[in-house]
């Protein structure tokens, strides 16, 4: 690369002055920065950390705290919800009554942790029980099962059985007469009198019928 | 800045003056990146008259040039844990300090532009070696500092430096052909002020 020579003087002109500078700064001190600057570089040094940052220290905070969340989530599990119990007490109050057998005791006196299970062992448990036609004490197949849990608490005395199918048969070796609901209802309806009919005579406002509409005028 | 100067004196008067300036410079990063507030002190004390010096060449007046020194000492400061050793502390500041003072320039709208205004040089020289005798480093300062900035900065980069049209257009963000440009009206514009202060 050719460059004419007056340009290579005028580089080399300052190239040699600027490079060329004592290392002492000049008398007149041109080349000394005043002592603000000084002052402002001195504000704005920042002074190395000895040990750990804010940043590692930060971090190991976060991670105690998610530790102790999570073992205290381990070792205090949630409690169960306060409607829960209510309702296996309140099935447990009926269902040993209803029938004696063994897993409808056990599963009402069986304490539960989760919800869930408390939930649905109710349930469970009244099925099975409306699923225990043959056993010697109930009489009858029951379609409902809080009906049928409720019936298997009465004694088998009570010879109205509103609710009872009318093609329910006996259990085999069952000396009780087949519960016919129609005939029931029937005696139960005609044992209270029937009402009187509204009688027209006996109230004052009510106009005479004229002679000419009456049907027995002949 | 006296001890700055001790420092710069004993090693000039060592016989092994690089390696005696490689352990001053040892034990100044150690001592400023222990946070030792004298090693900052002597540090700055050190380095700052020729740092000025630098970034005078690109500033437009003293004013600049100081705000410019300021930035760059404290990115020093800032980034000292990065410089390994291998070269000159010196060296490594003075590209901080350059790069400083570009990234100044990179600030200011259309640095890099045509204009500039022609004022003569007021002294009058009879001849260049008469000019050239004359001229000491200040009044060049001020004649550089005529210099629109993009001229200025150009100049300084290329004759000054000593970096060449590729780096300078990667380090202002233009290309090599305006670094050229920049270069040649910059070498015109001092050229005419030169030649209008001699005396016919």
């Amino acid at each position: 690369m050719t460059e004419p020579n007056s340009y290579n003087s005028i580089d080399a002109l300052f190239k040699k002055a600027f490079d060329g500078l004592p290392e002492t700064p000049a008398p007149d001190g041109w080349d000394t920065p005043s002592g603000k600057v000084w002052e402002h570089v001195q504000t704005r040094i920042e002074t190395p950390r000895s040990g750990w940052s804010a940043r590692t220290l930060g971090l190991i905070a976060s991670f105690a705290v998610v530790l102790l969340i999570g073992l205290y989530l381990v070792l205090f599990p949630k409690t169960t919800p306060t409607i829960a119990p209510v309702q296996t007490e309140s099935s447990a109050v009926v269902l040993p009554n209803a029938t004696s057998s063994p897993e409808t005791t056990v599963v009402t006196t069986t304490p539960t942790v989760k919800p869930e299970i408390k939930v649905e062992a109710p349930v469970l448990s009244t099925k099975k029980a409306g699923k225990k036609p043959l056993q010697p004490t109930t009489q009858s197949h029951h379609t409902a099962p809080d009906t049928s849990a409720r019936n298997n608490t009465e004694p088998t005395t009570n010879h109205v059985q509103p609710r009872h199918s009318a093609g329910a048969l006996p259990l085999p070796g069952s000396k009780l007469a087949s519960p016919n609901t129609t005939v029931a209802r029937k005696q139960q309806t005609w044992q209270a009198p029937l009402p009187y009919l509204p009688t027209f005579h006996n109230k004052p406002n009510v106009p005479p019928i004229p002679a000419s509409l009456r049907l027995d005028k002949q | 800045m006296e001890q700055g100067n001790l420092l710069l004196n004993h090693n000039a008067n060592t016989s092994d003056t690089n390696l005696m300036q490689q352990l001053n410079d040892q034990e100044l990063v150690r001592g400023v990146l222990q946070g030792s507030q004298p090693h900052q002190r002597a540090l700055y004390e050190q380095y700052s008259t020729p740092m000025f010096r630098v970034v005078l060449r690109f500033a437009k007046d003293r004013s600049e040039a100081e705000d410019m020194l300021q930035d760059g000492f404290i990115r020093v400061f800032r980034d000292l844990g990065q410089f390994r050793g291998d070269g000159a502390l010196g060296g490594w500041i003075r590209r901080i300090m350059v790069n400083t003072a570009l990234s100044h320039l990179r600030k200011q709208r259309d640095f890099i532009r045509d204009t500039a205004d022609f004022t003569p040089f007021e002294n009058k020289f009879r001849t260049e070696e008469d000019f050239a005798s004359q001229m000491d480093a200040e009044s060049l300062l001020k004649l550089l500092q005529k210099l629109p900035p993009g001229y200025r900065a150009v100049f300084n980069l290329y004759a000054v430096e000593g970096f060449s049209h590729e780096e300078i257009a990667e380090q202002l963000g233009i290309t090599i052909g305006t670094s050229k440009s920049q270069l040649f009206k910059a070498r015109e514009f001092l050229k005419k002020i030169i030649d209008k202060s001699y005396i016919i």
